[in-house]
């Protein structure tokens, strides 16, 4: 009787102990941060005044600031992203 | 097997059936020890014994199997909703770096054309003391702004 009751028990637990089968789908990221960096512009070789010089590094400049908040923002999306990811866990 | 049991059967049977099952293997076996001792039906208690544990067994590991789907059927339930939300979350944090990207890169383009416009205005003062860079400094700027990585982990394009 008492085996009975051991067998019985066990039987009870049947198939426990899986955990539920439910993948999240993988995040987006935004459509700005899958654009490649463009290159730093050189100086053209017909633009050899000063005033071309700083003209061009006011826009390389401008390239570096843009692609600063591109990986910025990567990091950005990547720890909130790993956030999100860790509380589900 | 055990995983066709719980998804394909248990879950289309009403629970009671299982409990009934053990009780009437177990009712059986019982009854079927007592007839052992009555000579006219022995042979029927013979036979009806070890199928009475059987049904037994059965009813009492099908019921544990119809318990355990129900708890993982709302485990399961539970982990969805976790992951709807998770997955609003995601959706919410990569629209809201969307638009701070977008309003950020107009920031900083809008900079650039300000100093630009300043750069236009100054032009006539600013080449007074250069009219024209010498081929060093212009060969040298332009080794400074060319890239010199492997490109290994750019985009390809």
């Amino acid at each position: 009787m008492k085996k009975l009751i051991l067998i019985s028990l066990l039987l009870l637990t049947a198939c426990a102990g899986n955990k539920p089968p439910v993948i999240p789908n993988w995040p987006t990221v935004p459509t700005d941060l899958q654009l490649p960096a463009n290159d730093l512009k050189p100086l053209d070789i017909n633009q050899r005044k000063l005033s071309d010089l700083i003209e061009n590094s006011n826009e390389n400049y401008t390239q570096y600031y843009i692609l600063k908040e591109k990986y910025e923002g990567w990091q950005n999306w990547y720890i909130n992203q790993q956030k999100i990811w860790q509380g589900l866990q | 097997m055990f995983e066709l049991i719980v998804n394909h059967f248990l879950g289309n049977v009403p629970v009671w059936i299982f409990p009934f099952m053990a009780g009437a293997g177990f009712a059986v076996f019982i009854l079927s020890g007592i007839a052992e001792h009555i000579e006219p039906i022995r042979i029927y208690g013979l036979i009806a014994r070890p199928i009475s544990i059987i049904v037994m067994v059965l009813g009492v590991f099908l019921y544990g199997g119809a318990g355990v789907i129900a708890v993982q059927q709302q485990a399961l339930l539970e982990a969805q909703q976790k992951v709807a939300l998770a997955e609003q979350a995601s959706k919410d944090a990569t629209d809201k770096l969307q638009q701070a990207l977008d309003n950020n890169e107009h920031l900083v383009k809008g900079r650039g054309y300000g100093v630009s416009q300043v750069i236009i205005k100054d032009k006539t003062k600013i080449d007074v003391d250069c009219k024209r860079l010498n081929d060093d400094a212009w060969e040298d700027y332009n080794r400074a702004v060319k890239n010199s990585s492997s490109k290994i982990l750019g985009p390809k394009k």
